[in-house]
């Protein structure tokens, strides 16, 4: 073989691969952003959809679906993102789901003290 | 040294300098959002300048999460949506005009966001096509009516971005962009893009919120900041 690829030769290469790739991934590094406080998975995009289609036409979908992401964040102890268990317990609501649907707006309400007025509301009117 | 030397020292240190120079934006007035700072966030559906049908749902599509992730909690946008119509506020013009003490009395909500979207789509030109997102917003305290926040971004992408292959190219670019574009919708995209500068930019966006980790650190740098206007 040629002298080109003696191991001397390869390692001093090697290092100066290693030391420009430091560098692009030091730069790199000022560009991105922290890690995601949440597990998003397809919640923002769902409470989108369903806004354009008013009502909801795939609605087990959807509830198939979100319910999938919000035991995914479980299993990976991540956050569950604000508002997901609200908006399922709406897309139980919808499909008549009555005591599913309370139980996601019981659950929005102990993660997120903050929605407590806007769940306790939600709770009342279905309870009438 | 002689002096024509000198000069071009002169001058090449003023352009380094210059380039060095591109001034960051000034930090507005942050004394009223300190001072009502919220915990969360009810995003109202945005009000829409534009002729785009989907503009206003498209957007609603992608504003949760940048908020969420700079710590507030965001009421969930679609069943907010379907609440206000419910109680007889068919569109966003209306829901904007609701008074804020029906807001807290309903929600409970420490702050509202009032978007505006100003433009929205993609428009074909002969050899280009350019996606524009502008949007205007507002931040504003439930409890007292004091805007806490104002901001704009606008967000612009050109189909021949980075394309430098003169007229040929140009055209391959136009083309290959439409295609891509009947194919998926470049707008989620480009719209996360603008909200994401718009809310989470450090010296114009919304200050941290205080389920983000750094917030007790922000807030104590804030409040003992000897810049900090005495009230």
């Amino acid at each position: 073989m040629s002298r080109l690829f003696a191991p001397a030769a390869l390692a001093a290469e090697l290092s100066a691969v290693l030391a420009s790739a430091t560098v692009l991934a030091f730069g790199a590094g000022c560009a991105t952003r922290a890690p995601d406080l949440y597990h998003w998975g397809s919640y923002e995009e769902c409470a989108g959809s369903l806004c354009r289609e008013a009502g909801g036409t795939n609605l087990p979908d959807q509830i198939r679906k979100l319910s999938a992401d919000i035991e995914k964040a479980r299993a990976e102890s991540s956050r569950v993102p604000p508002g997901a268990h609200a908006h399922l317990g709406y897309l139980y609501d919808l499909s008549g789901n009555f005591e599913s649907a309370a139980l996601e707006f019981a659950a929005e309400k102990e993660l997120y003290p903050e929605s407590a007025v806007f769940m306790d509301g939600l709770l009342r009117r279905m309870k009438k | 040294m002689s002096a024509s030397r000198l000069r071009c020292l002169a001058i090449c240190a003023g352009v380094a300098l210059a380039s060095c120079a591109a001034t960051p934006p000034k930090e507005p007035d942050r004394t009223a959002f300190l001072e009502h700072m919220p915990r969360s966030i009810l995003v109202l559906p945005p009000l829409d300048e534009t002729p785009v049908a989907d503009a206003p749902y498209g957007w609603l599509a992608t504003v949760t999460r940048p908020l969420s992730e700079r710590g507030y909690y965001v009421f969930p946008v679609a069943l907010v949506d379907a609440m206000l119509k419910e109680n007889g506020l068919p569109t966003a013009g209306e829901m904007h005009q609701v008074s804020l003490r029906k807001i807290d009395e309903v929600f409970g909500a420490d702050s509202v966001l009032y978007v505006d979207i100003k433009e929205w789509g993609t428009s074909y030109r002969v050899l280009e096509s350019d996606s524009t997102v502008s949007l205007e917003g507002r931040l504003v305290d439930v409890k007292t009516g004091t805007e806490l926040w104002r901001g704009s971004w606008k967000a612009i992408r050109s189909s021949n971005e980075g394309n430098q292959n003169g007229l040929a190219g140009m055209l391959a670019g136009a083309i290959v962009h439409q295609i891509a574009s009947s194919a998926s919708d470049p707008m989620p995209e480009l719209a996360r893009g603008a909200n994401w500068r718009l809310f989470n930019e450090g010296t114009t966006g919304l200050l941290v919120g205080p389920r983000h980790p750094g917030f007790a650190e922000d807030q104590k740098n804030r409040r003992s900041a000897p810049a900090q206007k005495a009230k």
